[in-house]
């Protein structure tokens, strides 16, 4: 069926390099100008008036061309496809830096360069197939093997061992359920977030201690950069090209911890997963940022809630308008303070969604009826006044982690189209 | 693989030169062909897809009201994700894959 796609013009980039890589490289695209969503009525029936010559020109033969259609994608965000992928250069770190971001590879911060050499020994290590595939990375498609896994980490600071952890970190990233395609080319902040569960996040030196979500920690911030490398050089999620983040956020560059095993009051993570104790996994959430919750002055579970309750949604957050899956980080003392109390890991997830809750009358108008009514429809009915912030208790992870002190901390979720992933470590 | 030497900023890498692996990877892109273009949109029937986001059905169905006012446009099948995130389902594919043009839009 011919089509005419109408593309708002912050978007073209991926566009057309989604019309490439996909396989339809002369798809028409009509240009409009950005931004749309917060035009008024007729400023937005204007807009689509606009765009009419070119939606006629795209669906027809023989159209005279209008300028504002793009014919034929024309946009090269990456070199060439090279499947023999080797070249020689320097080895300096930062002359391999700047010879990596010549080509639009890295993160921004110098490169460990990925000799041959270094790439060899750790495929030595793995023990796997090299040419082993993962999948196609979007919203570049380009095709992660087991090799050029390494080759990122190794870029990232990853000594061998880590890449275990970085391999299930990719698997799980490309399950379809976790959309990574939405998650990379949102103009939203979101990004994966990593949990390491299990004894291997000891052995490796995974911190889920104090200020494992800062800096400081070698291992946290390679498995977290290497990822973010992966996604970036194989997905070609290069900000401003095709990774739409209107200011994305630090936890792009690198997040990944673990739980504090020895100041848990709950069985492992995993084993409440249904893992075995021995084994371990990555946990993939897919979060829009960190926020610090202060409460020192709780010394009841009680009150701890209402605290807890009273500052997880907002008007304008995703997960408050959409749904989807959280993180909430609880540091040592006030899982205890919980735990004392009796409750379980559960028991803690169900409370907190019985008690979020947010007022029908924070949303705007527009809000409930574009965004809030359809995403959440299930929370409105007749006389409803309020809607809960959580969807369940099953869209509330809870994880022990931190020092000393009484600072939690809320990851929110990027909303109902990504489902969490939980994939074993190799 | 490549194996030959390169010059960098004037620095002959020479024979002791080492050799960088490439991050990157291939692009493989499947083989589609483009749905042949229609020769006029009078009478036809024409498929609308929102995405979902604030003001598609503003912008579309301007776009579709001029359409009918040129072409005659026969019927008109709209639909809209209720989730801009996601992919369109198959019931929507199957009803606008009946139709003879089909109109999108990306972004927001």
């Amino acid at each position: 069926v011919p089509t005419a796609t109408v593309c708002s013009s912050t978007f073209v980039a991926l566009g057309e390099a989604e019309s490439r890589n996909l396989g339809l490289p002369d798809l028409p695209l009509t240009v409009v100008p950005h931004p749309i969503g917060n035009l008024a009525d007729d400023r937005a029936r204007d807009l689509g008036q606009s765009a009419v010559p070119g939606v006629v020109e795209s669906l027809t033969t023989g159209a005279p061309r209008s300028g504002q259609v793009i014919r034929g994608a024309r946009l090269d965000m990456h070199q060439p496809v090279r499947l023999a992928a080797d070249f020689s250069g320097p080895v300096d770190v930062l002359e391999a830096t700047e010879i990596f971001s010549g080509r639009g590879w890295g993160d921004g911060l110098p490169i460990v360069p990925p000799t041959r050499e270094r790439v060899d020994r750790v495929l030595d290590v793995l023990g796997r197939d090299p040419n082993e595939e993962l999948g196609p990375v979007p919203p570049r498609w380009g095709v992660a093997t087991v090799e050029l896994v390494v080759v990122n980490a190794i870029m990232a600071g990853c000594p061998s061992q880590l890449v275990r952890v970085v391999l299930a970190a990719v698997e799980a990233v490309l399950k379809p359920a976790y959309n990574l395609y939405s998650i990379q080319a949102t103009t939203g902040s979101v990004g994966p977030s990593i949990i390491v569960s299990g004894p291997l996040a000891d052995e490796l030196g995974i911190s889920g201690g104090a200020g494992c979500l800062g800096p400081g920690h070698r291992a946290n911030l390679a498995v977290g950069r290497a990822l973010r490398m992966v996604l970036a050089n194989i997905g070609g999620a290069t900000p401003g090209a095709l990774d739409r983040a209107t200011l994305g956020q630090p936890g792009k560059i690198a997040l990944c911890f673990s739980e504090n095993q020895a100041d848990n009051p709950w069985p492992p993570l995993h084993v409440e997963l249904g893992y075995e104790p021995e084994q371990s996994v990555v946990i993939i959430d897919s979060i829009m940022g960190t926020t610090d919750i202060m409460d020192h002055t709780s010394n009841v579970a009680e009150d701890l809630l209402h605290m807890l309750s009273g500052c997880v949604g907002g008007s304008a957050f995703n997960h408050t308008q959409t749904g989807g899956h959280s993180v909430l980080v609880l540091c040592p003392e006030h899982a205890g303070l919980l735990a004392q109390a009796g409750l379980s890991r559960a028991d803690v997830a169900r409370e907190l969604s019985k008690r979020a809750s947010i007022e029908v009358g924070a949303f705007t108008g527009r809000a409930l009826e574009n965004v809030v009514r359809v995403r959440r429809a299930r929370h409105f009915g007749p006389g409803v006044t309020r809607i809960p912030v959580f969807d369940g208790p099953e869209f509330i992870r809870i994880v022990v982690a931190g020092g000393a002190g009484p600072h939690s901390t809320f990851l929110p979720s990027f909303g109902e189209v990504t489902v969490p992933q939980v994939v074993p470590i190799r | 693989l490549r194996d030959k030497s390169v010059t960098y900023n004037g620095h002959p890498m020479g024979q002791g030169s080492v050799r960088l692996v490439e991050p990157d990877g291939s692009v493989r892109p499947p083989k589609h062909e483009l749905a042949p273009r229609v020769s006029s949109l009078v009478g036809l029937r024409l498929g609308v897809l929102d995405n979902g986001k604030a003001n598609a059905d503003v912008v579309l169905e301007a776009i579709v009201g001029e359409l009918q006012a040129r072409f005659r446009i026969s019927e008109v099948v709209r639909h809209r994700k209720t989730n801009p995130g996601l992919s369109a389902t198959e019931v929507m594919f199957k009803d606008l894959e009946a139709c003879g043009a089909v109109v999108v839009g990306t972004g927001d």
